[in-house]
């Protein structure tokens, strides 16, 4: 071996020996023309055994309509033509390595199609070359998933356990929120507190579970009558807040009222077959210039107390 | 973005000329080819050959937003030596038509990555089809690396202003080709646009010189 010139290569051997790429290719009327190592090793199916054969006899399982349509029109166009793993995960199934850190079901493949041509550049066929995307995809779907657990986590770390509403940590961040985005375009803001009236004595007569039950019903019954804008706080206990933005001090009576009649009229059942009615009492605070977040609900909060005074199950607004 | 200072014309008037003839020439070919190659028929205009700059960028940003209520964007990069971005946008697509144009069954159904399928391969086929036949005539090595889906019918309000971000050929002043396509039975156009990296400008002037001294 003096000379590297004079070694005579065998190119297709070349091709044949690759083991990270699988290597395909079909003459016009999709007969088997090669068919590597690649593909002998991932598919137990030996060269001779599909050499001459028409692919789609030798793998019926193909989608033949898709990769017909592709292998030709590349044939006709002259330029190569892609498939990704993430619009269509493989072409051949082939078990994927079990070597990799998380085991996927499959090989999941990128194939990239060209025409193969002879010396004088009219083209003979196509040539499949099937890359191997599972670390690939397999690390996207962590990624993903990941991804998902943590927006979850956050959105848990915001709601209350028992009714599913944002809870008090949530409300205090968004109320000084909304305060800043009010002032700073000039929208109304109302900022409502809702206390179930008597509750001690439900708990004491009918037990915690019951208490629950009350919670989470009202709840639901609440969240459903409102706009897409306002936000629905446990506050604490059997207190809730409601976050109005853009509402005249009127507009909230109104709408809160609504609430109380809704919460009248609603009968939270047990499971011995009776039932327990509920009222609440609400206050409301309008935002005026330079109040904090702290001052409106000191005003909502005095105004439910106005509200718990002058005999429960009615709405007291501010300035009232 | 800052708009660069002029430092006179990227292409003088012959060259550009010379450069509309092969890309001319390329979409004439690529057409015939997609008109053998798929069912039904890609019709294409005449493609618009312009110099980039920043406030170019902020034009062809407001006419999308001006155009589509909703995009699909495909993606793709040219290599070699005319490399470059390509970008593929496609308003509200008719699956159906994109589906009967290519020939496509339906076996695997018709979800979005069936959807996103039949936008790359049009896509691939239009700009792999052109930008061989501008390489072949110019004597320029060049090819495509596999297209990615960038936007998948995403409200063009909200993803317009960073529709471009992060390709760096828009970066300083350049050439961009763009070619307005339809498909057939389906009236809603859709858009090639070829923006070529700036550093491959002198290859591009140099393989100009060499086509006119040989034509």
């Amino acid at each position: 071996m003096d000379n590297q010139q004079s070694i005579a290569i065998d190119y297709p051997d070349i091709i044949g020996n690759l083991l990270t790429v699988g290597i395909v290719m079909v003459d016009r009327r999709f007969t088997v023309v090669l068919w590597n190592r690649f593909m002998e090793l991932n598919s137990q199916i030996r060269a001779e055994e599909v050499l001459g054969k028409d692919i789609f006899d030798a793998f019926p399982e193909l989608n033949r309509n898709w990769l017909e349509k592709k292998v030709k029109s590349c044939m006709i166009l002259k330029t190569p033509s892609f498939s990704s793993w993430r619009q269509r995960p493989y072409l051949f199934r082939f078990k994927a390595s079990p070597a990799l850190a998380s085991p996927a079901e499959f090989m999941y493949q990128d194939l990239s199609i060209f025409p193969i041509r002879n010396s004088e550049g009219v083209v003979q066929g196509a040539c499949i070359a099937i890359h191997d995307a599972t670390e690939l995809a397999e690390s996207s779907r962590l990624l993903e998933q990941a991804m998902d657990q943590a927006v979850d986590l956050e959105e848990s770390s915001q709601r209350d356990g028992l009714t599913g509403l944002y809870n008090r940590k949530f409300f205090d961040e968004q109320i000084t929120q909304e305060i800043l985005r009010a002032r700073r375009y000039g929208w109304l803001l109302a900022l409502a507190m809702i206390d179930v009236d008597h509750f001690k004595s439900i708990n004491d007569n009918h037990g915690h579970p019951v208490g629950d039950a009350v919670l989470r019903t009202l709840a639901a019954r609440l969240q459903g009558m409102l706009r897409t804008s306002d936000t629905l706080c446990r506050y604490g206990g059997e207190e809730f807040a409601l976050i109005l933005p853009h509402i005249s001090q009127e507009n909230s009576r109104f709408l809160l009222d609504r609430l109380r009649k809704a919460v009248e009229g609603l009968d939270v059942e047990l499971e011995d077959g009776t039932s327990v009615r509920v009222t609440v009492s609400v206050g409301i605070a309008q935002l005026e210039d330079g109040m904090t977040a702290g001052e409106m609900v000191r005003r909502a909060d005095e105004t439910l107390y106005v509200s718990k005074q002058a005999g429960r199950n009615r709405v007291t607004c501010w300035g009232d | 973005m800052t708009e660069s200072p002029a430092q006179g014309p990227l292409l003088s008037d012959d060259e550009l000329d010379l450069f509309g003839e092969v890309v001319n020439i390329a979409m004439g070919r690529a057409g015939a080819d997609l008109a053998e190659a798929f069912a039904g028929f890609v019709h294409l205009r005449v493609p618009e050959i312009r110099s980039i700059t920043a406030a170019a960028l902020d034009a062809a940003r407001a006419r999308l937003m001006h155009t589509y209520p909703r995009i699909s964007v495909l993606h793709q990069e040219m290599i070699g030596e005319l490399a470059g971005d390509i970008a593929v946008i496609y308003g509200s697509a008719s699956y159906a038509a994109l589906r009967e144009v290519l020939g496509f069954d339906d076996r695997d159904g018709d979800g979005r990555h069936q959807r996103e399928e039949l936008l790359l391969e049009l896509g691939n086929a239009l700009a792999s089809t052109f930008v061989a036949g501008i390489g072949e005539q110019l004597g320029l090595r060049t090819g495509l690396r596999p297209p990615r889906m960038a936007l998948f019918d995403a409200p063009v309000a909200e993803v317009a202003p960073r529709l471009f971000d992060g390709s760096p050929a828009w970066r300083g002043d350049t050439l961009q080709i763009a070619i307005v396509f339809h498909l057939e039975a389906h009236d809603v156009p859709f858009e090639l646009i070829i923006t070529l990296a700036p550093d491959c400008l002198p290859a591009l002037t140099r393989a100009l010189a060499a086509t006119h001294a040989h034509g």
